[in-house]
């Protein structure tokens, strides 16, 4: 099996949000969230200070001496109590000093793969100007995985300085997945208190389908490939199909200089592919062909795996999931749109089977490369109604 | 770009709470010294388990497991068999505290063991400053709080550092210590902002400490539980007794400690040298001198604590002096005193023995902690009343003289003892003893016609003729009374023996005597405005009973002046209010005034205080409301005036002139920007400041870093010159692309 091991990252991140003032909205806004929050409070995200055991213990001894202070009038028991009042007051002053200019931003790159590990960052700055940060953590979670964890920030921020955190998760299911930051918290400096705070911050990200481990059946020679022709695809052929502007990761070798010079530009060249046995990879979603939920996910992967292999090997031309109008397949971008919607495909209740597959044929003509139940579990890919793979 | 400071790892955190915990230890342990708690064991043990342990916290790590499974049994069957033995729940809570502190202090602790070893130290360092309102309680506390927040703070830090403790062969990593890489470490990471901030953030919670301590309400709930009072009596450590043998005051001499501070009302009531009553011994015994049970008899035997305790003076209109008095610990029971009073008063209710007629006022227990108490009326003087004794005299005859000191049988012993009464004529010596001094008496010149003050003063001139002064006794060897030996020999004496020799000689003349100790002296703190005793200052003397109505002070000792006068100088108008004593400004007298403040300001502080702090607060306040009232008030009055008076054309031209120089500096303030032309003249360069303006703009309008405009206004702003673009175009750019920008972006 072949995989897309290094998927054109598309960073998901949310804007920098720190501990400081509010970010005053519009006034319009401002009325909107009023309204809504009469029907759906919004979760507290306000600074909140609330005492740990130890600072429970601290409150404790505190009165306990308070007491005993007020019992014998003793003047060296009101300075102890003075002290320990004071550390209290210290503690809230030092705990709101750390999360002070302190700003963070969830980051995720998408698009996630199920079934493998991807990486979640938060980006730390500190804005202060003489004071580091210590200590902090954040709650961050995956909604629909309903996966929750605590980053800690383990070292020192220092003045001025940024730090990344990084957590990994593993999907399990494909689909849009919602990346969560929902507060921060810091026991600093003395562990009294423990100061939490509510955050906003969001990332939605689309997990694409797993890849799965495919058998191709050579029979038959629908796998075939008929060099020396040309075609109107993109390929790594020797004819010039178009100019285009320079992309990030481009190769030097293709910059089109004369087309640069004139244009002011930097211009690269496309060439055609070469070969002519490129397939239509076509998705159908309509329940009666997938009366079984597990062999739907199967087939999903399956379709996702194979539109990447053949994308590798250029050959995939077109793509159509559904009813959708079929696609064609010439960049990266086209086929991360296919997996996107493969993400989020779902079982109609469309049942005209067969009907759809007679159209097929007349919708994308031949070298149409369909999927099918085989048997209870497996999954086969047809290529114009010959199997070609098992899964 | 400044070099990033390295970062403390996990090892060396733990490392650092290790040693934090382990001084915490040992300053919590020590406390345990300043308290009269038999721990002399558990503090050796302290002081060498605990810094044997933190600097080598791999024996703490080899502690077995059977050990730890032991150890609270053990401490709690010791705790138990402790409190079986002694029935002090105070001492014997403070012992169980030391031993769970020093457990803690040589195991491994986790975050709960660190909390338990901050809670204990805590406990002891209360106590300790409870017991006894020392200064260096202050001292203490404090570096306990820095102590334990920076255990605190290095708990946190460890936690949120570390996944899982890293172990090595059974025990964990940073048990293998090397503390000079821990202090390189640790000043690597030093940052002097940081210090600096720390620094200043310990200094606010003083602050704010001090201020809570004077806003703290005060409420009298009348309670008054005291940690003290669960200590049972101890006998002071340096202090008077009421048996005093022959160098006892001497000893007290070699202290140079603080005995008492004085705060008196009106200075000029001290005299120049106060004598400070302590105890009057009247019983000469075994070669020293008693209370004897007749003298302890007159004391009153209060079973009430009260607050105040009259005495035999009478309440005047005029306005008494008032004299506040703070004793140190460890002194005496036996409250120092000039002379006849009014009033006693005590911050707390005390069971206060009184003897009116001797002007002596004894505690319950020797304090184990500084005792202050007011004194109200006390006028200072030579000479106490005592009418009752002598009717007593009235036919009294010398009793025939024993043969020796063992046939003593205190029943026998004139008319005193049969009468339960003082034994102001009491002789318990030998008959050839006796003979003697009444040769030396002879020799004196016996009180003819009841010329008692003249005998007296020959006597103490003839003591000083024998005897010189010298604080080293050496009585020369024989047998028989010590004070007889002394008195044949030409030995030099101190205060003790020329008092006591006074008193036998006296005695032997059929004069009335007794010993009297204290303190003579003092000097006066200029800087804490209070008169200070030290433990130097100890002495005794002599009171002689002048036949009638009065004892008098006669003070034998070589340059004292033998028999005070019997009229007290009247009080003297003192320049700058301070008393005709010896002025002290060294730095012994700077840490007493300190010990002065802490006690006045500190430990005194109580309800009434806090009142007269918010009233002269609230006096202050509304005198500095006054006064700048009035001050608007009078430039308002001449503003007025000034515009109101006919205006010259030279008025005119200089209420133009200002205005015309307002208007000048507002228009060139904001025209000429002073503070770029300032920069300019600094040598900051305009186009780099203009740069760094439309960079300034670009970041609050929200305009991408990769913007190519803002590359080159950065290039403008921090490159070198000769990379530059035209200035004026990359600000036009700039200016085009800020328009562009705000735009598109939404409101």
């Amino acid at each position: 099996m072949v995989t897309l091991t290094q998927p054109s990252e598309r960073p998901a991140a949310a804007e920098w949000q720190d501990a400081g003032k509010r970010r005053r909205l519009p006034q319009d806004e401002r009325c909107r969230r009023f309204l809504w929050s009469l029907l759906y409070p919004p979760p507290v995200r306000s600074h909140r200070v609330a005492p740990t055991l130890t600072g429970g213990v601290l409150i404790g001894v505190a009165f306990g001496i308070g007491l005993a202070a007020y019992n014998t009038s003793s003047n060296i028991l009101f300075i102890t109590l003075s002290l320990l009042l004071s550390c209290l007051i210290l503690s809230g002053l030092l705990s709101w000093i750390n999360v002070r200019r302190v700003g963070w931003r969830l980051q995720a790159m998408a698009p996630w793969r199920a079934g493998q590990d991807q990486l979640v960052t938060m980006e730390l700055r500190n804005r202060k100007r003489f004071v580091p940060t210590y200590s902090l953590w954040f709650e961050l979670g995956l909604k629909k995985t309903k996966l929750q964890t605590r980053l800690h920030l383990r070292g020192r921020l220092d003045a001025g300085g940024t730090e990344r955190l990084e957590w990994m998760v593993r999907p399990e299911k494909r689909g849009l997945e919602r990346v969560e930051l929902t507060g921060l918290g810091s026991l600093f400096p003395f562990g009294f208190l423990r100061k939490t705070m509510g955050c906003d911050q969001i990332c939605d990200v689309v997990v694409w389908p797993a890849p799965v481990e495919y058998r191709r059946h050579s029979a038959g020679g629908v796998w075939r490939v008929q060099a020396g022709e040309r075609s109107r695809r993109l390929g790594q052929g020797g004819d010039l199909l178009a100019l285009r502007k320079y992309a990030a990761g481009d190769s030097q070798r293709l910059v089109h200089w004369k087309a640069t010079a004139r244009l002011r530009r930097l211009m690269v060249r496309q060439f055609a592919a070469e070969a002519q046995d490129g397939f239509t990879l076509w998705f159908d979603l309509s329940g009666a062909r997938w009366p079984r939920p597990a062999q739907f996910e199967l087939a999903v992967a399956l379709a996702a795996t194979l539109a990447e292999d053949l994308f590798r090997e250029g050959r995939l031309v077109a793509v159509a999931v559904g009813a959708d109008p079929v696609t064609p397949v010439r960049s990266l971008g086209d086929l991360e749109r296919f997996m996107d919607r493969l993400a989020v495909v779902k079982l109609t209740d469309d049942s005209t089977t067969g009907a759809a597959a007679g159209m097929a044929s007349t919708r994308f003509g031949s070298n149409l490369l369909t999927l099918t139940p085989d048997g209870i579990r497996g999954v086969s890919a047809l290529i114009d109604g010959t199997a070609a793979a098992t899964a | 770009m400044a070099p990033q400071r390295p970062q403390l790892d996990s090892q060396t955190l733990h490392q650092v709470r290790w040693l934090l915990g382990g001084l915490l230890s040992l300053l919590a342990a020590w406390t345990v010294f300043y308290m009269e708690v038999d721990a002399v064991v558990l503090l050796a043990v302290a002081t060498v388990a605990v810094p044997l342990a933190t600097w080598r916290p791999g024996l703490a790590a080899s502690v077995p497991g059977w050990a730890h499974r032991l150890a609270f049994p053990a401490i709690f069957a010791i705790f138990a068999m402790d409190f079986y033995q002694t029935r002090e729940p105070l001492p014997v809570m403070i012992r169980l505290g030391l031993m769970l502190l020093i457990y803690r202090s040589v195991t491994l602790r986790s975050r709960r063991e660190d909390l338990q070893l901050i809670l204990l130290a805590l406990f002891l360092v209360v106590v300790a400053g409870v017991l006894t309102v020392s200064m260096v309680f202050v001292l203490q506390i404090l570096v306990f709080t820095g102590c334990a927040l920076a255990l605190m703070l290095s708990i946190t830090l460890t936690d949120a550092a570390e996944d899982k403790e890293e172990m090595a062969g059974g025990k964990p990593a940073w048990v293998r210590v090397e503390w000079g890489g821990v202090m390189r470490r640790l000043l690597a990471v030093a940052d002097w902002r940081v210090l600096t901030l720390g620094s200043v953030l310990f200094t606010a919670v003083l602050g704010l400490s001090a201020l809570l301590f004077l806003m703290i309400p005060r409420f009298d709930l009348g309670t008054n539980f005291f940690l003290d009072q669960m200590l049972k009596g101890k006998s002071s450590r340096s202090g008077f007794s009421e048996t005093v043998s022959f160098g006892d005051v001497v000893k007290i001499q070699q202290d140079r400690g603080l005995a008492l501070s004085v705060d008196i009302s009106d200075p000029s009531q001290v005299p120049p040298t106060p004598y400070w009553r302590m105890l009057v011994l009247d019983e000469y015994i075994f070669g020293g001198f008693n209370m004897s049970a007749g003298l302890r008899a007159e004391s009153s035997d209060p079973s009430e604590k009260k607050s105040r305790h009259n005495g035999t003076v009478a309440p005047t209109a005029a306005e008494a002096p008032v004299w506040t008095i703070y004793l140190e610990s460890g002194v005496s029971k036996y409250l120092p005193l000039v002379g006849p009073y009014e009033r006693i008063t005590f911050a707390s209710p005390q069971i206060l023995m009184v003897n009116r007629t001797q002007v002596l006022a004894t505690l319950q227990n020797d304090p184990s902690k500084m005792t202050a108490y007011r004194v109200e009326g006390m006028l200072p003087t030579a000479r106490f009343e005592d009418v009752e004794l002598a009717k007593r005299l009235v036919g009294w005859t010398r009793p025939e003289p024993k043969t020796a000191v063992n046939d003593y049988n205190p029943d026998e012993f004139g008319m005193e003892r049969e009468q339960k009464s003082p034994m102001y004529l009491n002789l318990n010596l030998k008959a050839e003893e006796i003979a003697r001094l009444r040769d030396w008496v002879q020799e004196i010149g016996a009180p003819k016609a009841g010329d008692r003050e003249g005998f007296v003063r020959r006597a103490c001139a003839w003591l000083e003729r024998r005897h010189g002064y010298s604080l080293s006794m050496e009585l020369p060897p024989g047998e028989g009374d010590n004070l007889v030996r002394w008195l044949a020999s030409p030995q030099p004496g101190h205060c003790e023996l020329f008092a006591g020799a006074l008193v036998l000689l006296c005695r032997a003349a059929d004069v009335p005597a007794r010993m009297v100790v204290g303190f003579k002296g003092g000097v006066w703190n200029a800087g804490s405005g209070s008169i200070t005793v030290t433990n130097a200052d100890a002495h005794a003397w002599c009171e002689i009973y002048d036949g009638e109505r009065y004892w008098l002070r006669a003070d034998p000792t070589p340059g004292a002046g033998g028999l005070s006068s019997a009229v007290p100088p009247p009080p003297a108008s003192l320049a700058g209010g301070a008393p005709r004593l010896e002025v002290d400004t060294g730095w012994s007298a700077k840490l007493n005034g300190l010990k002065v403040f802490w006690y006045r300001q500190i430990v005194s502080f109580d309800q009434k205080s806090q009142l007269e702090l918010v009233r002269s607060a609230g006096k202050m306040a509304q005198s500095y409301g006054k006064r700048l009232l009035a001050e608007l008030d009078r430039r308002l009055r001449s503003a007025g005036q000034w515009l109101s008076s006919p205006w010259s054309l030279g008025r005119v031209g200089w209420a133009v002139g200002a205005l015309f120089a307002g208007g000048v500096l507002v228009w060139g303030w904001r025209r000429i920007n002073v503070v770029a032309l300032w920069r300019a003249m600094r040598g900051v360069d305009p186009v780099r400041r203009e740069a760094g303006r439309w960079l300034r703009r670009m970041s609050t309008k929200g305009v991408p870093e990769d913007d190519a405009v803002r590359a080159e206004l950065l290039r403008l702003r921090y490159g070198s010159r000769s990379t530059w673009a035209p200035s004026a175009g990359v600000f036009r750019a700039a200016r085009e692309t800020l328009k562009a920008w705000s735009r598109r972006s939404p409101r």
